[in-house]
């Protein structure tokens, strides 16, 4: 198939069905188009297939695409010049032969876990429309859970990719603090923001974080490691691999249904050890305090002047944010080093560790509360319990998507390595989707 | 933390830092506040030692 | 300006199957979905006018699901350089003997993608 007739045909599906999904926020038709033809007219004259070939993909709106604002899910950002080049990540998907179609609907300036919008709209999940596909990065999961494109970038500060991979049944990969570029994207907590891919298999997972991977002196968190590529070792398996069961804080306020495809995972991969980690509520708390103080800062001009434009439920949180004072914010940063150190410590024991990426699955649109076992709790506080306390720390996630037999809905496993060990991560998702036990369902439609 | 003790630590701090804040904001940033210090106040109560370092070590 | 360019044809003819769909399942939050999100936009339908996105909204989620079953016939959609298209339909309903039902929409291309920015629907005696 050309690359021009595949693109065709993506915009096609997406004029189909994205005013039901909502997951875009813009269609780079042309551009798209464009590309297309430029990539056959090369092949045509004998170039060599590139990874990456023709593969469609779209970005969260806080990725800066060339001619257009980077809204960041925002109001105020439509006002914002039009980013003068593409971020570092398009460029080199699109070096490797990616096509990009669009930009995606997020939660307003990244502080979301829903996926809802009250601008451009909330992102509908792909397999019941009445339930959120989750966030911030709700129109990456919508799209490549709806299977409108195969691949689509987000970012993670404390869940925003593993999120709606859990609740849009994808796979996703939040890679180690540093490893991809943040050059070109519109920030949130620079303590903590990652950009990270999803993708329906793993093999399109790997193939396009091998394509991003790479030194920028455009990002001063970018590591200058050379890249670890991956693709090669997708097929190794778990063999002489010990991978750890992560139980304690990460199974408590989880659904019965999200422990029992934990355990499903874990014993896929034979792993019986149950590991602790330390401190793991408190790290979530820091994370937390970091969060809300850094994204205070950032929007502090913006708090002055335009605090009727933003989404009430961000401004109220940030306002707050500013007010919390300096000195437990520094401790909060001194806990890390600590929290880090005890962590590292674990995984001289064990190669992976497991845990649940969210405690329920998709809850439904607009809800505001969760019910675990009887007992009701606020729903957007609870959603990123399980993923705060490891992106806090930087550690390399690949979200597996796995749906039970008899359910209706998927929910992700997090599957945890040490820093810069996304090949082991990698690996042992393979190895799952091999098994049959991972999967990203074919989405309902209608 | 009392009611009146947040909203003097909101009234003052927002004056401080130039943020316009509408009346119904206050209940949410009230919440807010108290989510946001209770779980600072949680990180506090963590016994570090004092050649604990920060995260982020400065490389001129 | 080209006419009926295949690929823009070829979107609008999707997105044009999919408002059908929700429409048959009157899926309203889907129908809304097709429509563009302003003030601007006008559905005159068979029995009412609507002004805007929320009057167009008001009615889809007061309306009866009830009789909405229809069969098209001689749709023609054409495409207008790369931002715009039309698209007309008839329609009969069984609940309707005798008449035909007629819909005629302007589609255009907002940054989010198509969405309809000007409708109207009305019946004859066939």
């Amino acid at each position: 198939m050309s690359a021009l007739a595949r693109i065709e045909a993506t915009l096609a599906r997406i004029a189909e069905r994205d005013p039901v999904l909502n997951a875009f926020t813009a269609i780079t038709a042309e551009r798209a188009r464009a590309r297309a033809a430029e990539l056959d007219a090369s092949r045509a004259a004998g170039r060599a297939a590139l990874p990456l070939e023709g593969m469609p993909f779209a970005v969260k709106n806080l990725i800066d695409i060339a001619g257009l604002p980077t809204l960041a899910g925002s109001k105020i950002n439509r006002d914002r010049a039009a980013a003068t080049q593409d971020a570092t990540l398009i460029t080199r998907l699109e070096a490797a032969g990616a096509v990009l179609v669009g930009a995606l609907n997020m939660g307003e300036y990244a502080y979301d876990f829903t996926g809802e919008n009250v601008h451009d709209g909330a992102s509908r999940n792909p397999h019941d429309h009445s339930r959120m596909a989750g966030g911030s990065s709700g129109g990456s999961g919508s799209a490549v859970g709806g299977d409108l494109v195969p691949l689509a970038l987000g970012s993670d500060t404390n869940g925003s990719i593993r999120v709606p991979s859990s609740f849009c049944g994808i796979f996703g990969l939040k890679p180690t603090y540093g490893r991809l570029s943040r050059a070109g994207s519109f920030p949130f907590v620079a303590s903590l923001d990652h950009l990270g891919p999803f993708a329906r298999n793993v093999a399109d997972l790997a193939a396009a974080y091998d394509a991003m991977q790479g030194a920028d002196a455009g990002d001063a968190a970018c590591t200058d490691r050379a890249p670890d590529l991956v693709g090669a070792d997708l097929g190794k398996g778990i063999a002489g691999l010990k991978i750890g069961v992560l139980g304690g804080y990460f199974r408590d306020g989880a659904t019965a249904a999200v422990l029992a495809t934990l355990d499903h995972v874990a014993q896929s991969l034979g792993a019986t050890q149950r590991l602790e980690l330390p401190e793991a509520a408190r790290a979530r708390a820091a994370a937390y305090v970091i969060t809300c103080t850094e994204g205070a800062a950032l929007h502090l001009d913006r708090l002055r002047t335009r605090g009727a434009d933003f989404d009430p439920a961000v401004r109220d949180r940030l306002i707050a944010g500013a007010l919390v004072p300096a000195a437990l914010v520094a401790k909060a940063q001194n806990f890390r080093r600590w929290y880090h150190d005890q962590v590292l410590r674990v995984f001289e024991g064990v190669d992976l560790l497991l845990a649940p990426a969210t405690p329920c699955t998709a809850p439904m649109l607009g809800q505001t509360e969760l019910d675990l076992g009887g007992k009701k709790v606020p729903l957007r506080a609870n959603i990123g319990i399980y993923t705060q306390p490891i992106s806090f720390i930087g550690l390399p996630v690949v979200a597996v998507p796995v749906t039970l037999p008899g359910a209706s809905l998927p929910v992700a496993v997090q599957i945890i390595a040490a820093p810069w060990h996304e090949d082991v991560a990698l690996r042992a998702a393979a190895y799952l989707e091999a098994a049959g036990v991972a999967r990203a369902p074919q989405p309902r439609w209608p | 933390m009392a009611d009146d003790s947040l909203d003097q630590m909101i009234a003052a701090g927002t004056a401080l830092l130039g943020i316009p804040v509408q009346p119904e904001w206050l209940p949410a940033i009230r919440a807010n506040l108290e989510v946001s210090l209770t779980l600072a106040q949680l990180v506090d109560g963590f016994a570090l030692p004092d050649e604990a370092e920060p995260t982020p070590v400065y490389v001129p | 300006m080209e006419i009926n360019n295949p690929a823009v044809l070829a979107e609008v003819e999707a997105a044009f199957a999919g408002y059908e769909a929700a429409l048959m399942a009157n899926d309203v939050d889907a129908l809304q979905g097709y429509f563009w999100q302003s003030s601007l936009t006008i559905r005159y339908g068979g029995g009412e006018n609507l002004y805007g996105y929320d009057e167009i909204g008001a009615f889809r989620a007061a309306r009866s699901p009830v009789g909405l079953a229809r069969t098209i016939d001689r749709t023609v959609i054409t495409t207008y350089g790369q931002d715009f298209a039309t698209a007309a339909t008839l329609f009969y309903r069984e609940s309707q003997p005798g008449k035909i039902g007629r819909q005629m929409q302007s589609w255009a291309r907002m940054p989010e993608g198509w969405r309809v920015v000007a409708a109207h629907v009305s019946v004859i005696d066939s």
